[in-house]
């Protein structure tokens, strides 16, 4: 649906994307990247509201001119932090987003009885808590329905239940869709994406399933240590996870090298694979 | 929502604005000017009185309406990464959103001029024109200022008050300037001549003109708001964009 070939995004000297190439078709991509990659950089030129410095930006096989007027009509998104105004309730702000956009307004009840919204939907925004907002901001998205949904860190601030509850609808409505969204979770990704982009620097650094992002992880390696030996590796290896097992004794979880003798191979988790394509630097 | 934590959570810094003196500070003009007697010499046959409320209607109106606009609608609204996917373009949505505020200023300037003719005996038109324009004038500015450039509620206000401050005393405070003055009348009398002339000024023609103009601009260069560089800004509150 969208392409980009050889993107780059400068603010002023600083660069925020570069050279960045994909093809998206219907599916679910997550994004992924440290703070600061360019995420929400990428996401804001996905959804027509900023212009790329450089390269250009298809949907649907046609290469976009200088009106984005069609990418913005295709695509919702839902920035990180959405601000609202604190008095006006949930379902006020959800319908007028959507005459804004000249969206249908059926359907808005059943979407807020999924996001456990149906009580609180009538209350004003400012009076409902930090992730009982954030939902309203998906209930405005899934009612948008358009062919592309773009979600900036969606889970941010929802509790265990609701992240389920939305991985759960977005499986139910993807088919046919894309949705990008970024995530720092990466247990959101393991649950529900077909697709993993990681941004490291405004690069590209990985495009592909969960499964290639395993695929490529250098060997894995676990052993218990001391103050001494965790402070050691910090500076050698890439360590993924360290974890107090008691009295200066450290379970320990790096990348590459096995280094010690009595360390023990194991399976790459998401986590491992995510921190190696993004470790280049500190 | 992170607005809101900030500021519950005492985090939240609004420091004084300086731009806020823009309006005390646009006034002084017109003080030092009365306090200096170089606005106090009405032609033979007019009186002060009258005059003043030629000053009140061509130049404090304008400039009470231009601060008011400014200052109330720098930021206000959605968040603009949500509004700029509407259908209408966000510089046309400044029009639909304040129409209310936009209504009331012109209602103000109406009653204004009607009161101060029936007080001063001076003909309706020949306050309510000059006030008008003044008003429109400070609209399209505010336009510019507000929905081209997101200026922060604080750097619009001393902006818009500026430029249209200069606009509506300037003209009648410079001889060779005259024929830009928003109100013939007043200009007239300021050069010691005590004739009226048509309400429909060309300097009225000209700065509404201008105005129609820089709002054209405005909307047509970049013709699409993605090429705004701040509508994609991240959590940019409304005092710092
Ligand atoms: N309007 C702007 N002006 C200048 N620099 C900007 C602007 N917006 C973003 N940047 C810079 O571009 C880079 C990418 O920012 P972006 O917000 O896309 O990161 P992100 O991946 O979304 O990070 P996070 O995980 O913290 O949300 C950062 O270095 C940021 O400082
Ligand atoms: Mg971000």
């Amino acid at each position: 649906m969208i392409g980009f070939d050889k993107v780059d995004k400068y603010f002023q000297s600083h660069s925020a994307l570069r050279q960045v190439d994909f093809e998206l078709g219907a599916g679910i991509v997550a994004l992924l990247g440290r703070n600061g990659a360019g995420k929400s950089t990428l996401l804001s030129i996905l959804a027509g509201l900023a212009a790329e410095s450089a390269g250009t930006v298809r949907l649907d096989g046609k290469e976009l001119g200088r009106s984005r007027r069609a990418l913005r009509a295709a695509t919702t998104l839902l920035p990180q932090d959405l601000r609202v105004d604190p008095k006006i309730s949930a379902r006020a702000l959800v319908r007028y987003l959507l005459k804004l956009r000249r969206r249908p307004l059926g359907g808005l009840d059943e979407l807020f009885a999924v996001f456990g919204l149906s009580d609180v939907c009538d209350r004003p925004l400012g009076s409902l808590s930090g992730g009982t907002r954030q939902r309203v901001g998906l209930v405005y998205v899934f009612a948008a329905d358009t062919p592309v949904l773009l979600l900036d860190e969606p889970t941010q601030g929802l509790d265990p239940w609701e992240r389920l509850r939305f991985t759960e609808h977005l499986a139910r409505v993807a088919a046919g869709r894309l949705v990008v969204y970024s995530t720092h979770v990466v247990a959101d990704v393991e649950a529900i994406a077909e697709r993993v982009l990681v941004l490291d620097q405004g690069g590209l650094v990985h495009d592909g399933s969960p499964q290639d992002l395993l695929a490529r992880t250098p060997p894995v390696w676990v052993t218990d240590g001391d103050q001494e030996v965790a402070s050691s590796l910090g500076s050698r290896v890439l360590v993924t996870a360290v974890k107090r097992i008691g009295d200066d004794s450290y379970r320990l979880r790096w990348l590459g090298e096995r280094l010690y003798g009595d360390a023990r191979p194991v399976e790459p988790s998401l986590s491992d694979a995510y921190i190696a394509v993004t470790g280049g630097q500190a | 929502m992170t607005q809101g934590n900030l500021r519950s959570e005492g985090r939240w810094v609004r420091s004084f604005r300086a731009s806020a003196l823009a309006l005390p500070v646009g006034a002084l003009p017109l003080a030092a000017g009365w306090g200096s007697g170089s606005y106090g010499q009405p032609p033979e046959g007019v009186s002060t009185v009258a005059l003043g409320v030629h000053w009140i209607m061509d130049w404090l109106v304008p400039l009470c309406v231009a601060s008011v606009l400014a200052f109330g609608t720098a930021g206000t609204g959605l968040d603009r990464r949500v509004a700029a996917s509407g259908v209408f373009d966000l510089r046309i949505l400044w029009w639909r959103t304040h129409w209310v505020v936009l209504l009331g200023s012109i209602v103000a300037c109406g009653s204004c001029a009607y009161s101060l003719a029936r007080m001063s005996g001076e003909p309706l038109q020949a306050l309510l024109a000059p006030g008008l324009v003044g008003v429109l004038f400070s609209f399209l500015v505010a336009n510019v200022v507000v929905s081209r450039f997101a200026a922060s509620p604080g750097v619009a206000l001393a902006t818009v008050a500026s430029v249209t401050g200069v606009v509506v005393i300037g003209p009648y405070l410079t001889s060779f300037a005259g024929v830009l003055a928003i109100d013939p009348t007043l200009s007239n009398w300021m050069r010691g001549v005590p004739d009226r002339g048509f309400v429909f000024s060309p300097g009225s023609i000209t700065w509404v003109g201008i105005g129609v103009i820089a709002v054209a601009l405005a909307r047509l260069f970049p013709s699409d708001v993605a090429w705004l560089p701040w509508i994609a800004v991240e959590g940019a509150d409304d005092d710092w964009i």
